[in-house]
């Protein structure tokens, strides 16, 4: 790497943690419900060394009955050793893996084309365009910048597909190990990866290993411990909860073997190809508030050139970076595909890693074509074009997003939670009205441990013997007031003004 | 003559495919129609609301020019959506899209590429703005010929051009998943089109 490129790898890299890191508790405005859970999973595990419901040490955690992989909330619970029960440190593994992928991304791409003779002189211009690239991704930015353990995950798989890719050129047998170690990690973090880490596996022996060598015995150990570790995960209680609950095929009616042998491969297949339209890409994602901007795609829209050039460019070539590139592509929407809603941004998000190296590709590949003269006016071009589509996307995650989506990441439960605490010593009981919001429980678990509500449904009223009692009835409402002996309407602040929460006095 | 069963198959499954979206026939709009009362609604959107911003701000990301073509560029990016162009010149004839453009550019006839290119831009461009009430069949083949012309130079790049031994048993796989794609799903019309009420 000469000088230049050590000095932009290190921007990069401020530009990579600044990205992440920048008011991180505030945007996405508030923590969501799968947040709050893990986060207080997190800190009963710290305390107690139990979760929730009060069991020791588990390997899924039931939550809301989706039961959670673990990899994320025992990370969390280091990182609120460290900061403290808050929004930061709930969200400070996401980011800081979100962080690493990125450095992982430029090793990746430049070990890899350091691989190939004929491309190793551009090894560091394009690991460094896929570094940036990555950086400012908004798709990889938004699952950065909240408790996705899909981030996490995808931290551990491309450290993984880096360590292994090290191993081979260096020949170094220890770093197979430490790949593994890594590989398995993925199991245990995001639900995915159970489908998406075998294939990558097969698809890397395939790749570096089909042709006897040194590594066969290795191998062999080093897959059957890896099976080992991971069948504990398969032989849990719930261990298939969350795939029975997402599962692509119970909207069709399928009545007889048959009619499954046909329907279901042909609604993977369906499926799995949502995933490359240019509608779930480009102009909107997948539409869940929670994973992407509005008026900004996964990809930028400038980037969609490139991808053209970049991916027949590179398939045309016969190197390791388009093995793995490929592989990547391929692998990564394979587990999304078995389940709906489809397409699936957060489901996907390993499919950012192959379409940034394709596009750096592209970008590099191309300016190398280009001849000087037009050169220079072709760069000054796609720079305004790049910054003002970046610009645009930071001025609707900042300015927009956290109004426009209050209610997608927890709307006020915060604020409800501490306005009951700031309330509670002027009553005898709190009711907590929680039949249109599930999360109500956990989120005062999280945030006012000092309060312990009595939930109740929609149809409650105050029992006559309590007659005496002064109860604050918590009570979420959306849009309007009532007159029952009002305390207070909150209302946050986003631009359509909707009611949340309503404190009764009764 | 197993190349022209083939063909007729080919041909077969593509107007099977295209005939799915007849239900757009009688209907006013379209995914694909550049609405200019849409373009105004999502002015006032962009332009107006209780959020909070600095009018240099809401000029610079939100003015009519930026708003005109982001809306012109995602309703021509729908033509080259995946799932659109399978359903509407069905899996095989997508496949053999691909292959014909990967062909055109292989052998470097890139002039015919150009000409195919260029007549989708325009003709795609028209259907963005012109009127609803055109005939819906005569807008229909413009809008769908440069998918079938690109299916058709591919297929013929690769059963008749191809060396690949098994290559007819590869055409009759994605047959089969053409028809599988029709059985299974509902026609997939009412996605792209909508009433005017």
């Amino acid at each position: 790497m000469s000088n230049l490129q050590k000095t932009l790898f290190v921007l990069v890299i401020l530009l990579t943690f600044t990205l992440r890191f920048f008011r991180l508790s505030e945007v996405p405005p508030g923590l969501s419900g799968d947040e709050v859970a893990i986060g207080y999973n997190a800190y009963t595990i710290l305390k107690t060394g139990k979760d929730e419901f009060g069991k020791k040490l588990p390997i899924l955690f039931e939550s809301y009955g989706d039961y959670k992989l673990p990899g994320y909330i025992y990370t969390t619970s280091l990182s609120i050793l460290t900061f403290g029960k808050n929004e930061f440190a709930v969200r400070f593994p996401s980011a800081l893996a979100g962080s690493l992928t990125v450095i992982a991304l430029f090793f990746l791409v430049k070990d890899l084309l350091m691989m190939d003779k004929k491309s190793k002189d551009k090894a560091g211009w394009i690991g460094l365009t896929a570094a940036l690239l990555l950086a400012v991704s908004p798709w990889h930015l938004q699952f950065s910048r909240a408790g996705f353990e899909v981030n996490l995950a995808l931290f551990f798989y491309i450290f993984a597909v880096w360590l292994l890719i090290r191993s081979v050129k260096d020949k170094n047998h220890f770093l197979i190990w430490l790949s593994l170690s890594s590989f398995t990690l993925t199991f245990y973090t995001y639900h995915s990866f159970r489908i998406i880490t075998p294939i990558t596996l097969f698809g890397l022996w395939f790749i570096f290993f089909r042709k006897k060598n040194g590594y066969q015995k290795q191998l062999v150990a080093a897959f059957i411990l890896l099976a080992l570790v991971v069948l504990p995960l398969f032989l849990q209680t719930g261990s298939m909860a969350r795939f029975d609950q997402t599962a692509a095929f119970d909207e069709y009616k399928t009545p007889t073997l048959v009619s499954k042998l046909y329907t279901y491969p042909v609604v993977v297949l369906r499926n799995y190809l949502s995933h490359f339209s240019t509608e779930f890409l480009v102009i909107k994602g997948d539409g869940f508030g929670r994973h992407q901007v509005d008026h900004a795609g996964l990809l930028y829209l400038w980037t969609l050139p490139f991808l053209l050039f970049g991916g027949f460019s590179l398939f045309r070539q016969k190197s390791q970076l388009k093995s793995i590139t490929l592989l990547l592509l391929l692998t990564a929407p394979f587990a999304a595909a078995f389940t709906r809603p489809t397409p699936h941004t957060l489901r996907s998000l390993p499919l950012v890693i192959p379409l940034t190296i394709i596009i750096s590709f592209g970008i590099v590949g191309l300016l190398t074509l280009i001849k000087s003269p037009v050169k220079k006016i072709f760069l000054v071009l796609l720079t305004v074009i790049v910054c003002y589509e970046f610009l645009f996307y930071l001025h609707h995650f900042y300015g927009h997003y956290p109004k426009v989506h209050q209610l997608d990441w927890g709307g006020a439960y915060k604020e409800m939670v501490l306005e009951a605490v700031r309330l509670k010593s002027r009553y005898d009981l709190i009711v907590v009205d929680s039949s249109q919001f599930t999360f109500a429980p956990i989120y005062f678990k999280f945030y006012g441990d000092s309060v312990a509500p009595l939930y109740v449904d929609s149809k409650w009223t105050k029992p006559d013997e309590w007659e005496s009692k002064k109860i604050l009835y918590v009570h979420p409402d959306y849009g309007r007031a009532s007159e029952r002996n009002l305390e207070k309407i909150y209302i946050p602040n986003n631009p359509y003004g909707d009611i949340f929460i309503q404190f009764w006095e009764i | 003559m197993i190349n022209i069963l083939f063909y007729l198959l080919f041909l077969t499954s593509e107007v099977l495919a295209l005939r799915t979206w007849a239900y757009c026939k009688n209907l006013q709009d379209n995914l694909f129609h550049f609405s200019m009362s849409r373009f105004d609604l999502s002015v006032i959107e962009a332009t107006t609301g209780k959020v909070d911003s600095s009018i240099f701000l809401i000029r610079f990301f939100h003015n009519k020019i930026i708003l005109f073509f982001s809306q012109v560029f995602n309703l021509y990016l729908n033509f080259w959506d995946l799932l659109v162009m399978v359903n509407m010149i069905s899996v095989v004839g997508f496949v053999f899209m691909i292959y014909g453009i990967y062909s055109l550019i292989e052998k470097r006839r890139l002039r015919v590429l150009s000409i195919i290119f260029f007549a989708a831009l325009f003709l795609q461009l028209a259907e963005i703005f012109l009127n609803p009430t055109i005939p819906f069949l005569f807008k229909f083949i413009l809008i769908s010929l440069p998918y079938l012309l690109l299916s058709f130079f591919g297929f013929k790049a690769y059963t008749i051009d191809g060396k690949s031994k098994g290559r007819l048993v590869v055409v009759l796989i994605f047959l089969v998943v053409s028809v599988l794609w029709l059985v299974v799903f509902q026609p997939q019309g009412p996605a792209y089109c909508v009433k005017i009420q």
